[in-house]
């Protein structure tokens, strides 16, 4: 007995043992050899500010901080486009991507690389106040998609090496249906974008090139300074020197010139406020539930009426009151189609069950109402 | 401090050129000796590891934690190879795979063959005890790390395992 157990344990150690091939070694190698060097780079790049002034103890933790953060920036999808870590996590991806042998491995990665950039046009798109009116951030989304719809062919490439299973296919076409969307909700952005500059131009006369850019605007009104300068010059001599003149001419342009620049400055501001407002709510269009608030609004008043220690108190009975009034109004609105109309008043009477400290309990929307514009 | 430390760390590169070849036949043996699909595997072991490896503490035996590694992506490869049932294996059978590797010896060969039939019908935790204490030639207390068990336990079912085995190829 133990005979034949020694037996079967030699048999066992002796069990064939096989080699990396040499083709993945050196491709794994290469591999292992970017991440140091991506991972070094990145220490590097986002440190050395900090190293010289605060001293090797920050800049040491820092570089062991970063280095390990590096994990996390592969797989994080708040790290867009629009951030330095962002060639970092697509070098980490090129080098995984580079290595898989197995055609099945390589559609897995393409469409989890695709779906990732979806995931990252989605942040983007879903951090309205990071989105500006300019075409930069219209751009990063863009390149985002286009990435995404290029992982996508790749994965369709890989698949017809294989066999075409339909679950592949459908979740590919599921992922560029939805890439064709954004990508085409982007084309009709900029359109209307282009549209709405050429109405202000036309409205307010500001030139939209100053609206699109606070710097060049700062630019063109310096330059007019030595313009209005030489004017001032031919001032009458007021008993001042040439030199006192000339600085009391300077001091009275770049008076004027601040004065200008802050009134086209507030302008600008205003207008960039009104854009992105309206772009914001045309790039997320939020289809707000109102029958389903208005709903439950319903439901959750019928539940505290029910309470009759709530109506003892004469301040709950007049907030139902007038919540139960502009109700009703909201559920005329939706019976004759006026959803907008309907929308309004659901907004405004969640914002006054939200600011009465949500006395309802209702499950409120994520949604803060902090100024007009965007309520 | 944390300089000093790194000092004297091992590079991440020596510890591939050890244990390349000993992740490569744990997933050989794992995933049906399929060749591609073990290269694959290992490849994005290493890359794992690579990303984690500022975490790995030092005083610690590699093996343990390689392997404690590997076994963790071979359960989510098998999960995910579960869930995506689109994604087709490629059939290569244990048969060819031997033939390539026992060209001369044939009887070898078709013993071989019987005993790896055999393990692989075990229940998970006799073969994969036996895998790692005869193949990967691992000892009880890096099994028990790498299994996250006691090593007596670990003890206790490599032998049951054996006699299994013993029984099944009379």
């Amino acid at each position: 007995m133990r005979k034949e157990t020694e037996k079967l344990e030699i048999f066992l150690e002796n069990l064939p043992k096989r080699k990396l091939s040499i083709k993945t070694d050196l491709k794994l190698r290469y591999g292992i050899y970017l991440l140091i060097l991506n991972k070094k780079i990145s220490a590097l790049n986002i440190n050395q500010g900090l190293f010289f002034k605060n001293g090797i103890l920050i800049g040491s933790f820092l570089l062991i901080f970063f280095s390990s953060a590096s994990v996390y920036i592969y797989a994080d999808n708040k790290i867009t486009q629009a951030s330095i870590l962002y060639p970092l996590k697509r070098n980490i991806e090129k080098i995984e991507s580079f290595l898989p042998i197995e055609a099945n491995k390589k559609i897995q990665l393409h469409s989890r690389f695709a779906t990732r950039r979806l995931a990252e046009a989605e942040e983007l798109l879903k951090n309205k106040s990071n989105i500006e009116v300019n075409s930069e951030d219209k751009d990063i989304l863009k390149m985002t998609l286009t990435n995404a719809m290029n992982e996508l062919n790749q994965a369709e490439n890989s698949l017809a090496l294989v066999d075409q299973k339909a679950s592949n296919k459908e979740k590919i076409q599921v992922i560029r249906e939805s890439l064709q969307e954004k990508l085409n909700y982007l084309d009709n952005l900029s359109s209307q974008k282009e549209k709405e500059y050429a109405q202000n131009k036309n409205e307010s006369g500001i030139n939209l090139e100053e609206n699109s850019n606070t710097t060049d605007n700062i630019q063109k009104y310096q330059s007019e300074v030595p313009r209005q300068k030489d004017e001032k010059e031919s001032y009458v001599d007021s008993g001042l020197n040439r030199e006192e003149k000339i600085q009391e001419s300077e001091n009275i342009n770049q008076d004027n010139v601040k004065i200008v620049f802050e009134e086209k400055a507030k302008e600008l501001q205003q207008s960039v406020s009104f854009q992105k407002n309206s772009v914001v709510q045309k790039i997320a269009p939020v289809s707000f539930p109102t029958a389903y608030y208005t709903k439950q609004i319903r439901e959750k008043i019928k539940i505290f009426r029910e309470n009759k220690e709530n109506l003892k108190n004469a301040d709950n009975l007049k907030r139902i009151k007038s919540v139960e009034s502009r109700l009703i109004k909201a559920e005329t609105y939706l019976k004759n189609g006026n959803k907008d109309a309907a929308e309004k008043l659901v907004r405004d009477i969640i914002v006054s069950i939200q600011s009465q400290g949500n006395f309802l309990k209702i499950k409120l929307p994520k949604v803060k109402y902090n100024s007009e514009n965007e309520r | 401090m944390i300089g000093i430390k790194t000092k004297n760390r091992r590079n991440f590169l020596e510890y591939y050129k050890s244990f390349k070849d000993k992740i490569y036949n744990f997933f050989w043996y794992r995933v049906g000796l399929n060749r591609d699909k073990a290269e694959d595997l290992t490849s994005e072991v290493f890359v794992k590891a690579f990303e984690s490896f500022d975490s790995y503490d030092q005083e610690r035996p590699f093996q343990a934690w390689i392997y404690r590694i590997a076994q963790n992506h071979l359960i989510n490869h098998y999960r995910i190879a579960k869930r995506e049932v689109g994604l087709p294996e490629i059939d290569n059978s244990v048969s060819n795979e031997l033939a390539y590797c026992f060209e001369r010896d044939i009887e070898i060969k078709f013993e071989l063959e019987k005993v790896m039939k055999v393990i692989n019908s075990m229940e998970d935790y006799h073969r994969e005890v036996l895998l790692l204490r005869y193949v990967d030639s691992l000892d009880n207390a890096e099994i028990a790390t790498v299994l996250g068990k006691e090593e007596g336990a670990v003890r206790a079912q490599i032998s049951r395992g054996l006699k299994l085995l013993r029984n099944k190829l009379k």
